[in-house]
């Protein structure tokens, strides 16, 4: 891999603010996606969703809705291939595709409220809508449980006979809702904490909250009569959404071409399949393209929420504010079926710190509910809310500033996590430092009912696999193809790293992001990679253009290749020099056009760090937080564009100030969710929220050549617990519980 | 009678007859016409992401408010203007709301981002300087998740900053003007065979209408019945849409009633009691976002005779009057008498409301109104409360306090009012006024909070009322 060293500080396109490639065309409407599609012939599905968040599904009889006019085709999981204990790697880790179908549609059982039973396709999705009150479902209906204390209790409804509680690589002998049990250790814990001056343990709780995405999901789906499939969808991975579709209907993953259309946010949400195969499954049934679009209460009945949590953190400390040792006991919902967010929680509980010994228990529960799906940093955020509201404890306990206390703890180059690796370069004490010396932070915060808060946050940003290719036009202009969906402004950050490497403007990339038979295979948008892994393919893209252009400027000079270099967008030798543009104008005389490619792999996290300050003001008489002020600090590693890493920082700082205060799925004694709805659950609009600060840190990531650090999940994993000490700070209670609603801070506020 | 739609979309004319006139306006625009830059994204109002402009008559041009295209039947949109998000470019430019969006990165996804743009654009359109606070109450009906708002606003400013067009620029509003006013004098009528709806311009059709047919849904903003549609909790096959019934227009104050037409938007309704009653004013203007509040009306606040409705602990504690026309003739019941139960009124069977005439509290009353929830914004209420005292010589010579959110309609507190009569308005007063409340509700818990959280509201809110009097005395 290439080296930093190697290359030039001074950019001329990293660092600075261009317009997004796709501007023009999400603010006239133009953009396109996976709802506003249209094909001729296209018919309309609709699913058919448990009303019992618990029940066997004794019998399904669709005989009626299929000989409604105008519906062309009825399904269930009746159809589809038997795929008991089948696993397959997805490219973010092994699935059951058992439990993945049985997700799509019921198998048997209904696991929670809105889980898939069965569909229908007609010609307007308002006959479709009818259609579904005529399929008659016999259920019967078994006890439920939705909190995941309750769930892991021995008499609790089993959700499935075939789990078993796999812990340290053993398969326990009876049935069980806890899926797995993880384990890590580092040091001798008991030693550690019997020499501790002080000791703080505390136990935490918070609900499941969802992503929120505006866009609800959409697939569309051709069958064509030679067995090929097309799917259109709003997708993170079109690769992973071609994989899973394959699998689930046992066809030849070459057999699916998945077109991504722009996707309207999905902040993990969006990885996990569950319209696609079943629209794939009605147009073959049909033979016509089959849409299918969910409604908002779909969303959040049937698509993955985040995990609600129990958590336990004991953490001891010196006298003098050095960390002796933690123990961490989380227990996370994963939902109707296993493989939750459970592992980073647990990876991530600690690792803000230098432990000299640490425990850290975890558990993936099953409950019903919608099978968890990541969220922004998954399952970080909930482990940082309770380790962070425990260090803030300890460092007003031992009566140390909270910045010089997580100073004197910080994980650095060399620190072991609990779980194992090693971190390389990080920048977490200078977020510390940045926030030290943030104006937020020296402006005294005045006023009754006031308080302020600060917590940091980590989360590791993935590598993984990543395609590019481009084609040098002959205007010096080059048109980039690349996999990865872009949600967040990935099509320009990942240009801005091509036009760096060869030395041209941004705008003279034109980037596209295509489907799954036109670019090399590439993994997910997810894990804060795009900027940095397509980005390094980008960069070894450029790299691959600018070899062959040396070789035709070589034929050009009639010279040897090695004699010519490529610095600044310019060709030269000795005595010769040509533009990239005007290269790019001959490169028919030698010998025809010049097109890049790479595919790269990286290996480990990226490692990124981040801490945010806030001050709030809680309403004595309604216990309403009012957020005042907000600032967050986050190592970026190099911001190749610095407005997109600002927005990443302030949406996300903006989700964690809604799961911190009011987001929550409320549930009712049935199981059964009661706020599916926007005006039930509630998102920030601009009026609760402040103007977020952000600040920007810059330590260059040593594996990447631009020193990039993915940025996108970090921003989420701090507010809960920066909110909870400031709501402290104001108030005197500790809220241990999230959300803190105005009725829960109120509640603890009476104690 | 005539018997076809006739409406503007981007300045061209449309007519429309049959079953696409029950259709939402955004299923029109979108598989209709194929403008998809309107995205449908909770299909309930909450989100904006289907924001469209609609332009109606306003003395000799039109006037442009944001509405959502989710929750507005065709119908509703006889003889008005509607510009999308594609309708705001002009040639082959963007807009200065569009400019400054790309320019700002105020989009992540895009898919919020027209529902943004027509937003800022109608802000702008009625607002030639907003300030930060404009901006921010003015985006309350619009969600994004991607951003935390921070560039959006940006855009705004910039947006604000820079000479743009009028949307009477781009679209001119004389050629549209003539025949909206020929079709506001026409009435209207349609039936697909299955659905049919009557707009009538006169209060005495319209009563003839709901005699004949007394299962009429009725229909003035659709805030609620739009969203109950959508959600697949009621399917009407009869119509009977009340936005052009002249009977139900307007809104007069003669110094001491202000009376409104039950078909008033709460817009309208800001705008005159804004310097008369700030205090109704400021509940007002956290009623809803924009979008709803150009909608919403108040007679549809008050006929839907929820316990949380936003407007009523106001129109309690001033004993307001309703004005209800039927067949048998127009007769008036005080506000307190108006609810039976949850959600059953003393509307007998084809009467409407008309007219409600809200008595202007004079300067000895004390009156202060109380809205928790948990956003700031376009929420439902955990809790509401209105609370009006005359006190003078330091005496309370009349209280009236009205609670929501506590019992199956907005009640009235008489006992606690009883006892609050003739006291001395001081701390301790209050405080046991509260606890003399507390004692005279039992309200249910839900997921808007517990019941033990609404009583302590309920005991907080003297205190607070007696703590603001004393601030603003001071």
């Amino acid at each position: 891999m290439a080296q930093a060293e190697s290359h030039p500080r001074k950019y001329k396109v990293i660092g600075t603010r261009p317009v997004r490639h796709d501007g023009a065309d999400k603010v006239t409407g133009r953009a396109i996606y996976g709802a506003d599609l249209r094909l001729n012939g296209m018919v309309h599905g609709k699913i058919l969703r448990s009303p019992h968040a618990h029940a066997v599904i004794k019998s399904i009889d669709t005989s009626a809705a299929a000989k409604l006019p105008g519906v062309v085709a009825v399904t269930t999981s009746a159809d589809f291939p038997d795929l008991q204990d089948k696993i397959a790697d997805l490219g973010e880790g092994a699935v059951n595709l058992a439990h993945l179908g049985a997700n799509v549609l019921a198998h048997g059982k209904a696991l929670y409220k809105g889980h898939a039973v069965a569909a229908v396709a007609a010609t307007s999705p308002h006959v479709a809508q009818e259609a579904l009150s005529l399929i008659k479902v016999e259920y019967e209906p078994l006890p439920a449980v939705t909190w995941v204390l309750d769930a892991m209790k021995d008499d609790a409804p089993l959700l499935h006979d075939d789990v078993y509680t796999k812990s340290m690589g053993k398969k326990a002998d009876k049935p069980s809702n806890i899926a797995a049990h993880i384990h890590f250790e580092k040091g001798d814990v008991e030693d550690a904490f019997a020499g501790s001056d002080l000791v703080v343990e505390r136990e935490f709780k918070t609900a499941s909250v969802h992503q929120g995405y505006i866009e609800p999901h959409v697939s569309t789906a051709l069958w064509n009569q030679d067995g090929h499939l097309t799917i259109w969808t709003s997708t993170q991975g079109s690769f992973t959404a071609r994989q899973q579709t394959a699998e689930l209907l046992q066809v030849p993953i070459s057999q699916v071409t998945v077109v991504p259309c722009e996707i309207g946010g999905g902040f993990g949400g969006k990885i996990a399949v569950y319209l696609e195969p079943v629209a794939a499954m009605l147009s073959r049934k049909c033979g016509r393209p089959v849409k299918m679009v969910m409604s908002r209460d779909e969303v959040f009945e049937a698509t993955g929420p985040t995990p609600g949590s129990s958590m336990r953190v004991k953490i001891g400390a010196t006298k003098d504010g050095k960390l002796t040792a933690g123990e961490a006991w989380l227990a996370y919902d994963a939902g109707a079926f296993p493989g939750g967010v459970i592992g980073p929680g647990c990876m991530c509980v600690f690792s803000c710190y230098e432990f000299p010994a640490a425990r850290v228990d975890g558990y993936d529960v099953l409950d019903n509910k919608p099978k968890t799906q990541a969220y922004r940093a998954p399952g970080a955020t909930q482990a940082a809310f309770a380790c962070e509201s425990v260090i803030d404890e300890l460092a007003e306990k031992l009566g140390i500033d909270p910045i010089e206390f997580r100073l004197k703890n910080a994980a650095k180059e060399g620190t072991r996590r609990v779980d194992g690796p090693v971190y390389p370069r990080v920048g977490f004490i200078e977020t510390l430092e940045a926030a030290k010396a943030s104006d937020h932070w020296k402006s005294p915060l005045e006023g009754k009912n006031r308080g302020r808060g600060i917590a940091s946050g980590y989360w590791f940003n993935i590598g993984l696999k990543s395609s590019a290719a481009a084609n040098v036009n002959p205007d010096g202009t080059v048109s980039l193809l690349e996999g990865s969906t872009d949600i967040g402004g990935t099509r320009t950050s990942v240009a801005m790293q091509l036009a760096e490497t060869l030395g041209i403007t941004a705008e003279a990339v034109h980037p596209k992001v295509v489907d799954t038979d036109s670019v090399g295979y590439t993994d997910v948008t997810g894990g804060s990679r795009v900027t940095f892994a397509t980005g390094l393919a980008a960069y070894e893209v450029g790299r691959d253009i600018l070899r062959q252009m040396c070789e035709r400027a070589a034929i050009l000079w009639e010279c040897d290749a090695a004699e010519v270099e490529s610095v600044d967008g310019e060709f030269k030798t000795k005595d010769k020099r040509m533009t990239f543009a005007e290269l790019a104008g001959k490169l028919s005389q030698t010998g025809g056009p010049v097109v890049g490619r790479a595919t790269v792999n990286p290996e480990g996290p990226t490692n990124g760090f981040g801490t945010h300050i806030v001050d709030v003001e809680v309403d004595p008489d309604t216990a309403k937080v009012t957020v005042l002020r907000y600032t967050a600090i986050q190592d970026a590693g190099k911001a190749i564009h610095p407005s997109y890493v600002e927005g990443q920082m302030q949406g996300g700082a903006v989700q964690g100030i809604g799961w911190a205060l009011n987001e929550e799925y409320v549930f009712d004694g049935e199981g059964r969710m009661a706020n599916a709805s926007y005006l039930d659950y509630r998102m920030p609009t601009a009026l609760d929220v402040p103007h977020i600060d952000t600040i920007i840190v810059e330590v260059p990531n040593p594996a990447h050549p631009y020193g990039v650090r993915g940025v996108g999940e970090t921003p989420i994993v701090p507010p809960p617990a920066a909110m909870a000490v400031a709501v402290y700070h104001a108030t005197g209670v500790r809220m241990q519980e999230l959300p803190m609603s105005p009725p829960k801070l109120w509640a603890a506020m009476q104690k | 009678m005539r018997e076809q739609l006739v409406f503007f979309v981007n300045g061209r004319r449309h007519t429309v007859v049959g079953g696409d006139c029950f259709l939402s306006l955004s299923e029109f625009l979108r598989e209709r016409l194929r403008l998809t830059g309107t995205k449908v994204v909770c299909a309930e109002g909450d989100c904006g992401s289907c924001s469209v402009l609609v332009g109606r008559p306003d003395g000799d041009k039109l006037a442009y408010r944001t509405f959502d295209s989710c929750i507005q039947l065709l119908f509703q949109l006889d003889g008005a203007h509607v510009v999308t998000v594609e309708g705001l470019r002009h040639g082959d430019e963007l807009s200065r709301v569009q400019a400054a969006m790309v320019e700002q990165h105020g989009s992540q996804c895009g898919y919020c981002t027209p529902g943004f743009v027509v937003a800022m654009t109608g802000l702008l359109e009625n607002c030639a300087r907003p300030d930060e606070n404009d901006w921010r109450c003015g985006l309350t009906g619009n969600l994004c998740r991607c951003t935390g708002y921070v560039p959006i606003l940006a855009a705004g400013r910039q947006a604000a900053g820079q000479p743009g067009t009028s949307l009477e620029a781009l679209y001119p509003s004389g050629p549209m003007l003539d025949e909206m006013r020929r079709l506001r004098g026409e009435s209207l009528a349609m039936s697909d065979g299955r659905r049919q709806f009557a707009s009538p311009i006169t209060l005495a059709e319209a009563i003839d209408f709901l005699a004949e047919h007394p299962q009429a849904k009725l229909v003035a903003g659709a805030t609620d019945v739009g969203v109950q549609i959508n959600k697949r909790m009621i399917a009407p096959e009869v119509f009977l849409d009340l936005n052009r019934v002249a009977e139900l227009e307007g809104i007069d104050d003669d110094g001491q009633t202000i009376t409104c037409g039950a078909r008033a938007s709460w817009a309208a309704l800001h705008a005159a009691c804004a310097d008369r009653v700030p205090e109704f004013a400021a509940i007002v203007s956290i009623f809803g976002s924009p979008q709803i509040r150009h909608a919403g009306t108040i007679g549809g606040n008050i006929v839907n005779a929820s316990p949380i409705a936003d407007s009523l602990p106001f129109l309690f504690v001033t004993e307001s009057e309703l004005e209800l026309a039927g067949p048998q003739g127009t007769r008036t019941v005080n506000v307190t008498d108006f609810y039976h139960g949850y959600r059953q009124t003393d509307l007998r069977p084809g009467e409407l409301l008309t007219r409600v005439r809200i008595p202007v509290p004079d300067r000895g009353q004390h009156l202060a109104l109380y809205k928790v929830s948990r956003r700031r914004d376009l929420d439902i209420a955990t809790f509401t409360a209105g609370v009006l005292l005359h006190v003078a010589a330091g005496k309370i010579v009349e209280a009236r306090v009205a609670l929501g959110a506590v019992a199956p309609t907005v009640v009235r507190a008489r006992r606690t009012e009883a006892f609050l009569r003739g006291k001395p308005f001081d701390e301790a007063t209050m405080q046991a006024a509260g606890e003399q409340a507390a004692a005279e509700i039992s309200p249910i818990s839900d997921v808007r909070g517990g019941a033990d959280f609404r009583l302590q509201l309920t005991r907080n809110v003297f205190l607070r009322f007696f703590h603001e009097r004393m601030q603003a005395a001071a």
